[in-house]
C-alpha cells in the first residue's frame, strides 16, 4: 500500500517535472524558432476567429440567463436594480474567464491535440526533427503565445457580450432601467408580459425564496410583471454599465 | 557496403557504421551492425519483416538513439551529443518516410520550402524559386498549390522526395518507399530514386524488403537478418550467393512455388483417396 503511495506520488511529481520542462521547452524555443511571427499570426486566426462563435453563442446565452434567473430572485427582495450588479460581476470575476476557458479548451484545444496527434502518428513531428527543425519551437510554441494573446481577449469579448445578453433580458425584456439615456429599442409588451408571466412564482413553488414571509415580493410578484406597471414608486435602479466600470474598479 | 569497386579509397565513403547496437528493454534488435555507404552509390539494405531495417535507418539518420557503435560521416568521427556536429550532419542528410510524413495542412510549395524557411536564412523569393525548381524537376509544377490529400500515391512520393532534396542533401535516407505499393508502382519508385539519383548526384540508403526491384535498382546490397548484417555484396553477388539465409531470402518466390504445388497435388489427390 506504502509502496503504491509512494508510487503514485512520484508518478505525479513526474508529471508536473515533464509538464514544466515541455513548457520550459516551448517558451525557450521562441528566441530560436524562425519565421514566428506569421505562425502566431495563424494560431491567433485558428483560437481567435475560429472559436468566436461558441463564444459569442455561450456568452450571450450566459448573460440571458444570468439576467432572467437573477431577476427571478431579485424581485422578491423588490431588488431588481442590482440586476446589473448581479450580471456583471458574476461575469467578470468568475464566468467570462471559466467560460471563454472551457470554449476555447473545448474547441481550440480539441483541435490541436488532434492535429498533433495526427501529425506524431504520420511521422510529421519526426520528419521536422530530421530536417533540423525543432518541432516543439514550429508547433507548440506558436500556439502558447497566440494563446497569451487570444485567452484575454475571448474573456473580454465574452463579458461584453454576456452583458450584452443581461442587458437584454433584464432591460428590455423585463424593464429594469439600463441607465441608457439614448433612443432604445422597447420589446413588444405582449413579448414582456409573457416573460413576466414565466418568471411569475407559482404557489407550488417550494423554494426557501419563495417562502421567505418578510420580503415585498410577494404582492409584488403576484401582481406580475413588467416592474413599471406597479403602483408602488420604484427603487433606484443600478444601471448595467456603471455597476461594471465600478465592479472593475474594486476588482 | 563497401564502395563499388575494391580498390576505391576510404575517401570515397561517406558513412561508416561500426559495431551498432540497440536495444528497447531487453530485446536486442540490432546486434553489432557494421556497414559502409560509398559516396554516389544506391545502397540497399534488405530483410525480413522486424529483423531492424527500420531502427537501423533511424540510428543513422538520429532519430533514435543507439547504445553503442561508432559513426563516421565524409571520414569524419560523428557523435549526436555534440549539438553543432548533429545539426551539421542534419542539413547534409535527409529522411524519406514511409508514409511520406507529408504536413497536410500546407500546400505543395509550402511543404518543399517548409525546410528551406526554418532552417536556412535565405529570402522569401530565393526560397520560392528554389523550392518551384524542385517541384519542376520532380515533374510537379502542376501541383502548386495543391494539398497532399489531392494527390495520388506516386505524386506524393515525389512530392516527398522533393521536399528531402530542395536543401541538396549529400546523403538521402529511404525507408521503406515502396511498402504497401502494387508491382508496376514499385518499379516506378525505385525508378524514380534511381533517376532522382543520378539527376542530383545524392547518395541513396534505402531500407526494403522487395527484392527483385532493390538488386535492380542498386549499386551495393546488404542483408540484415535477426540484428546482424549477414551479407554485403553487390546485386550480382547477391544472387549468385551461396549464404542460406540470402539463398532462402532471393529463392522465396521459388520456395512458394514449391510449397503452392504441393498444395495443388495434395489436393488433387485427397479426392482420389476418398
Amino acid at each position: 500500500m506504502v509502496r503504491w503511495l509512494g508510487r503514485q506520488a512520484l508518478s505525479i511529481i513526474s508529471g508536473f517535472g515533464d509538464f514544466a520542462l515541455f513548457a520550459g521547452r516551448s517558451v525557450a524555443a521562441s528566441w530560436k524558432s524562425r519565421r514566428l511571427p506569421s505562425r502566431v499570426a495563424h494560431a491567433i486566426y485558428e483560437q481567435g476567429a475560429l472559436c468566436l462563435p461558441v463564444i459569442l453563442i455561450v456568452a450571450i446565452f450566459t448573460g440571458l440567463v444570468l439576467g432572467l434567473q437573477g431577476y427571478y430572485v431579485l424581485n422578491r427582495f423588490g431588488s431588481e436594480g442590482l440586476l446589473g450588479a448581479l450580471v456583471s460581476l458574476s461575469l467578470v470575476r468568475e464566468m467570462a474567464p471559466v467560460l471563454a476557458a472551457l470554449m476555447l479548451v473545448g474547441q481550440a484545444g480539441s483541435a490541436l491535440a488532434a492535429e498533433i496527434g495526427i501529425q506524431r502518428n504520420s511521422e510529421q513531428i519526426v520528419a521536422l526533427d530530421t530536417m533540423g527543425v525543432n518541432s516543439v519551437g514550429y508547433i507548440v510554441t506558436p500556439r502558447l503565445l497566440s494563446a497569451v494573446v487570444v485567452f484575454p481577449l475571448q474573456t473580454a469579448l465574452f463579458v461584453v457580450v454576456g452583458l450584452w445578453g443581461g442587458a437584454l433580458s433584464g432591460s428590455l425584456l423585463l424593464g429594469v432601467d439600463s441607465g441608457f439615456t439614448g433612443p432604445r429599442w422597447n420589446a413588444p409588451s405582449s413579448l414582456k408580459t409573457s416573460v413576466s408571466a414565466s418568471l411569475r412564482p407559482r404557489p407550488s413553488d417550494s423554494s426557501p425564496f419563495a417562502s421567505a414571509p418578510s420580503t415585498a415580493s410577494t404582492p409584488t410578484a403576484s401582481a406580475g410583471r413588467p416592474e413599471p406597471a406597479r403602483s408602488a414608486p420604484p427603487r433606484p435602479a443600478q444601471s448595467f454599465i456603471p455597476v461594471f466600470l465600478s465592479s472593475r474598479r474594486t476588482m | 557496403m563497401p564502395a563499388p569497386t575494391k580498390t576505391a579509397p576510404p575517401a570515397d565513403l561517406l558513412l561508416q557504421v561500426d559495431d551498432l547496437h540497440k536495444s528497447f528493454g531487453s530485446h536486442e534488435v540490432l546486434k553489432g551492425i557494421s556497414l559502409e555507404v560509398a559516396r554516389g552509390s544506391v545502397s540497399t539494405v534488405l530483410g525480413p519483416s522486424g529483423a531492424g531495417k527500420s531502427v537501423l535507418l533511424k540510428c543513422l539518420a538520429d532519430v533514435e538513439q543507439p547504445d553503442s557503435g561508432r559513426l563516421r560521416f565524409d571520414g569524419r568521427p560523428l557523435d549526436f551529443r555534440n549539438r553543432q556536429a548533429r545539426a551539421a550532419f542534419r542539413r547534409r542528410c535527409s529522411f524519406l518516410f514511409q508514409g511520406n510524413a507529408l504536413f497536410d495542412s500546407l500546400t505543395a510549395l509550402q511543404n518543399v520550402a517548409l525546410p528551406l524557411e526554418q532552417t536556412t536564412n535565405l529570402a522569401d523569393g530565393e526560397i520560392r524559386r528554389r523550392s518551384l525548381e524542385a517541384l519542376e524537376q520532380l515533374e510537379l509544377d502542376h501541383h502548386v498549390n495543391h494539398y497532399p490529400g489531392t494527390l495520388s500515391g506516386g505524386m506524393q512520393k515525389r512530392l516527398a522526395l522533393a521536399r528531402a532534396i530542395v536543401t541538396e542533401p549529400e546523403l538521402v535516407f529511404f525507408d521503406e518507399p515502396t511498402a504497401g505499393l502494387d508491382p508496376l508502382r514499385r518499379n516506378a519508385v525505385f525508378s524514380m530514386i534511381a533517376k532522382y539519383q543520378r539527376q542530383f548526384s545524392f547518395t541513396a540508403l534505402i531500407v526494403t524488403h522487395d527484392v527483385v526491384e532493390a538488386l535492380v535498382a542498386s549499386d551495393r546490397v546488404a542483408l540484415l537478418n535477426q540484428g546482424r548484417i549477414c551479407f554485403t555484396g553487390t546485386p550480382e553477388e547477391f544472387s549468385t550467393s551461396d549464404h542460406p539465409v540470402v539463398g532462402a531470402f532471393r529463392d522465396s518466390t521459388d520456395a512458394l512455388r514449391s510449397s503452392l504445388a504441393g498444395i495443388r497435388i495434395s489436393g488433387q489427390s485427397a479426392p482420389q483417396a476418398s
